[in-house]
């Protein structure tokens, strides 16, 4: 089933500044795969979803990422890269523009125009669309990177800790999100805390302790 | 990825940074201020001989230009934060297209500048001549372009670093004096109705060059994210 | 992992053998430079031409060094080509210096000030030397070997394609703004009689080969520091190093 895995890494590390953040890192994941990663803090879990998210290149091993190789062209990087979002621990928006105006850039960058629904309006911030996003709170300023991931549903999304800062009205909007991408034959990896990794959504689990990924079989 | 999509994007990138710039507008609203407070000081410290006074002018401006204009081109507004880098990235954004931008910005902004503080410089120094306007237009679209491209290289070069804002000045004001050179002199040449032709030769030559380097140069240094 | 033992830090034989030829040679050069006849109209200041002219065409080299292996790292990642380019533009920053320092002390002597506004060629070295003195400051803020090795060639790259546009550029501002230039001696252009040759070439020679003893010896020290902290660094990951924090009184602990 060679071709229907979407990422493969095969003994992959990282390290810098001569410090090992990964070591031998083996790890499958196919479409509708979504696999939730827990781990003690400086394991190197966001490390590893830099790697999957092609943002960092391995300093060693092998890797197959939705087509990206160690030897791929710049135009198949990018292709993988197009269908690829991550959501990282601190939120990327830019503080002068408005929520609308962050969700609308990244349409034009990609060159889509608007979709027919309204994102803002799924995740529920429609009424402050042309507040700035300095003057909002964490939690709202999440919901807008949702906001512009449902404008362009990946086909591997990677979450790091997604719940930070979501209020009880807001979570479950990180279940919504997966199940967009699952519905599109796409692969979901979450990085979260155990108390998010009970979670019926999640079909594998993993743990990463001491620059190594374990799967935890359930 | 086809021509017109990397255009765009450079024209996408333009269209973000004035924006931000335009809205959070630090650097801007007080870099212009400070340097023609600059334009005021300066006679102060020579000695307010007229004669000198109507001499140093427009080598003032270019100079009061090139080292306040440096901060406007290493603005902190220019500085993408990195998950807003790692989105940019993810979503396609070229390095090159990015530079190419991000140097328009600059540009545009340094352009306004000049244009802003030359009257100033007029009235304060009344300098002597019969100025070639096209000419002195031209010269300050092409200097301003050289320092555009230099101020955005170099705030790549400094990216993420703590000492940012002490050493960019120091890496792109010593590569800028040829723009110091061609903007000054050239502009006492059109003023007297001289040639401005070589120093018009020697500022487009150093955009070619930057702008060849830059777009070169874009992708090894877009890896090494700090 | 091995223990490092004294035999790793002696310095190979090459970089030995080199610097015993350098020093010859400078020995050699000094003497003849010192034996030389004063030149007639600037006298034994003009001998300041043997160490001037040397090393601006040392740093010259340096630089020149110092591009290609910052174009070489760019293509390959090669660490030790990162090592080559440093150590060449460190060594082109020193021999930068000494240009200026004996360009300085000869306008003293001949034309009575340290920095005359005519010399074109001393102002461009004076802001070349400015534009690699930012190369080894850009070297110092970055720790990560990867990040500065690759921001360094860049700088490497654009530094040395700025030189001949800042020297032109302040070559014309001198030719373009001068009615007639005048006509005084000049360091460089010192007329070379024959009996300035020989001295002359074999001081350039030591010079080079200078260059070459100290970029083996810097090469080798930045490999041996960057040896170093790999050693003392660990091979276990850091997560592993990381344990629960220990609070007192909770558990008996």
């Amino acid at each position: 089933m060679e071709n229907t895995a979407l990422v493969r890494l095969t003994n992959v590390g990282y390290a810098t500044s001569g410090s090992v953040i990964l070591d031998d890192i083996d790890l499958t994941i196919s479409g509708g795969d979504v696999l939730g990663i827990s781990g003690p803090n400086g394991s190197g879990k966001t490390t590893l979803l830099r790697l999957l998210a092609t943002l960092h290149k391995p300093t060693r091993g092998d890797y197959f990422i939705l087509g990206a190789t160690p030897s791929s062209s710049p135009e198949a990087l990018l292709e993988a890269r197009l269908r690829i979002a991550l959501i990282g621990h601190y939120p990327s928006l830019w503080p002068e523009m408005t929520l609308l105006e962050n969700v609308e850039m990244i349409d034009r960058l990609r060159g889509t125009g608007p979709s027919s629904v309204d994102p803002l309006e799924t995740v529920g911030l429609k009424d402050l669309a042309g507040w700035k996003a300095s003057r909002t709170s964490l939690g709202m300023q999440r919901r807008v990177e949702f906001a512009r991931i449902l404008n362009h549903i990946p086909r591997l999304l990677l979450l790091d800790e997604p719940h930070a800062g979501l209020d009880e009205a807001g979570r479950p909007l990180v279940d919504h999100l997966i199940n967009k991408v699952i519905d599109q034959n796409g692969a979901v990896i979450m990085v979260s805390h155990h108390q998010y990794l009970v979670n019926p959504v999640l079909t594998r689990r993993g743990e990463v302790t001491s620059g190594t990924l374990q799967e935890i079989s359930t | 990825m086809t021509a017109t999509t990397f255009w765009k994007q450079v024209t996408w990138v333009v269209h973000k940074d004035l924006r931000v710039e335009w809205r959070g507008g630090e650097t801007l609203w007080m870099a212009t201020p400070f340097a023609a407070l600059a334009l005021l000081l300066a006679p102060l410290a020579t000695g307010t001989d007229t004669a000198l006074i109507r001499r140093i002018g427009p080598g003032m401006l270019w100079l009061v230009v090139i080292l306040f204009g440096m901060t406007i081109s290493l603005r902190p507004g220019s500085y993408d934060s990195r998950p807003v880098r790692d989105l940019l990235t993810l979503n396609g954004l070229d390095p090159a297209a990015d530079y190419l931008g991000k140097s328009l910005a600059g540009t545009l902004m340094l352009f306004g500048v000049t244009v802003a503080l030359t009257p100033i410089m007029i009235v304060l120094y009344a300098p002597q001549g019969n100025p070639h306007w096209v000419g002195l237009a031209v010269l300050a679209i092409t200097g301003t372009l050289g320092m555009g491209l230099l101020g955005t290289l170099v705030g790549t070069l400094v990216r993420g670093l703590r000492v940012r804002t002490a050493l960019g000045p120091l890496l792109a004001v010593p590569p800028a004096v040829p723009v110091l050179l061609a903007t000054s002199r050239g502009t006492d040449s059109a003023l007297s109705q001289g040639s401005i032709l070589t120093w018009l030769l020697l500022l487009i030559g150093m955009d070619l060059a930057l702008i060849i380097l830059g777009v070169l140069l874009a992708g090894p240094l877009n890896e090494t994210t700090a | 992992m091995r223990r490092p033992t004294l035999a790793d830090t002696a310095p190979p034989k090459t970089p030995v053998l080199i610097g015993a030829v350098s020093l010859c040679l400078l020995v050699g050069a000094l003497y003849l430079a010192l034996t030389a006849p004063p030149d007639q109209q600037q006298g034994e200041a003009a001998k300041l031409l043997f160490v001037h002219v040397p090393s601006i065409i040392t740093a010259y080299i340096a630089y020149g060094i110092g591009l290609i292996s910052a174009i070489w790292y760019l293509i390959r990642r090669s660490m030790a080509a990162d090592r080559i380019s440093s150590s060449a533009i460190e060594i082109g920053v020193v021999f930068t210096a000494i240009t200026l320092a004996t360009g300085m002390i000869w306008g003293r002597y001949v034309w009575g000030v340290w920095w005359d506004w005519g010399d074109a060629r001393m102002i461009s070295t004076a802001v070349l030397f400015f534009l690699y003195l930012g190369y080894l400051a850009l070297r110092r803020s970055i720790q990560d070997p990867r990040i500065r090795a690759g921001r360094c060639a860049v700088l490497g790259i654009v530094a040395f394609v700025q030189v001949p546009i800042v020297h032109y550029s302040v070559l014309w501002m001198r030719t373009l703004h001068q009615g007639a230039t005048i006509i005084r001696p000049d360091l460089a252009n010192s007329t070379v009689d024959s009996a300035f040759g020989l001295p002359l070439g074999v001081s350039i020679l030591a010079f080079l080969s200078l260059l070459l003893f100290l970029m083996s010896v810097r090469v080798r020290v930045t490999s041996l520091e960057d040896d170093l902290s790999r050693r003392l660094g660990t091979d276990q990951p850091v997560g592993a190093l990381i344990v629960p924090p220990r609070l007192q009184g909770e558990n008996g602990g």
